[in-house]
């Protein structure tokens, strides 16, 4: 987060959109860096992996 | 399967998307779990989306309020939270970081949304689509977030001073 889009964004609440994006900005990087980010990475790549294994498989006993 | 461009897409976004589940009203597992079935789905089906930011947005929305309606009565979209104080949720971010969250999150449920949306870089029309709700209806509820948000930062003592110039 977070440019907030020029469409919405009205003068009346110019300052209150660019200071909750900014708050909003600093929140992404704070819960970045408590995220072990290649770690869940890893974990989402292979159960991906799993799941198209087992799909292949019962395709493969299906077909047979 | 190639995956040209996935891991790089991950490292960029899932944090984005696990904070505007949260932002949605979302516990941290909760929206953590959601991210991660749409980063699957995301990964499986990775060489036919055209636009990948705006798909993870949607599913992972979407799958966060499934998973919701699965397990507790009231769907998220219709309910607010009731966070602790302090919210265990928000712990992890600094106070001022803190203080707007609660703010967001405290929003009733259709504002919230929207809000979330808003602030992640979403026009009026772009949360029509995703919600289901006409624009002038998400206009409608954005302007009385914006006003809620507006009064509530003003009359607070931590109030910043880049809000009333």
């Amino acid at each position: 987060m977070h440019s907030v889009n020029a469409e919405s964004s009205e003068p009346e609440f110019a300052h209150l959109d660019a200071y909750i994006a900014a708050q909003l900005t600093q929140a992404r990087t704070t819960l970045t860096a408590h995220i072990d980010t290649e770690a869940q990475l890893r974990s989402v790549t292979t159960a991906a992996d799993a799941t198209a294994d087992q799909d292949g498989t019962a395709a493969a006993r299906d077909w047979r | 399967m190639s995956r040209d461009g996935f891991d790089l897409f991950f490292r960029q976004r899932y944090s984005r998307a696990v904070l505007l589940l949260i932002v949605m009203g979302a516990s941290r597992a909760d929206a953590e779990d959601a991210v991660q079935e749409a980063m699957i789905a995301a990964w499986r089906q990775w060489e036919s989306i055209r636009e990948p930011a705006a798909w993870l947005r949607t599913t992972a929305t979407r799958t966060l309020w499934k998973n919701n309606r699965q397990q507790h009565a009231a769907p998220l979209e219709q309910a607010t939270p009731q966070p602790a104080d302090p919210d265990p949720d928000l712990m992890v971010f600094a106070e001022e970081q803190q203080r707007i969250l609660r703010l967001l999150r405290g929003l009733p449920p259709a504002q919230r949304t929207v809000a979330a949306l808003f602030y992640d870089g979403l026009t009026a029309a772009e949360i029509a689509v995703l919600t289901g709700k006409p624009v002038a209806t998400v206009r409608s509820h954005l302007r009385h977030a914006r006003n809620s948000l507006k009064e509530a930062i003003t009359s607070d003592s931590l109030q910043p001073p880049t809000l009333d110039p």
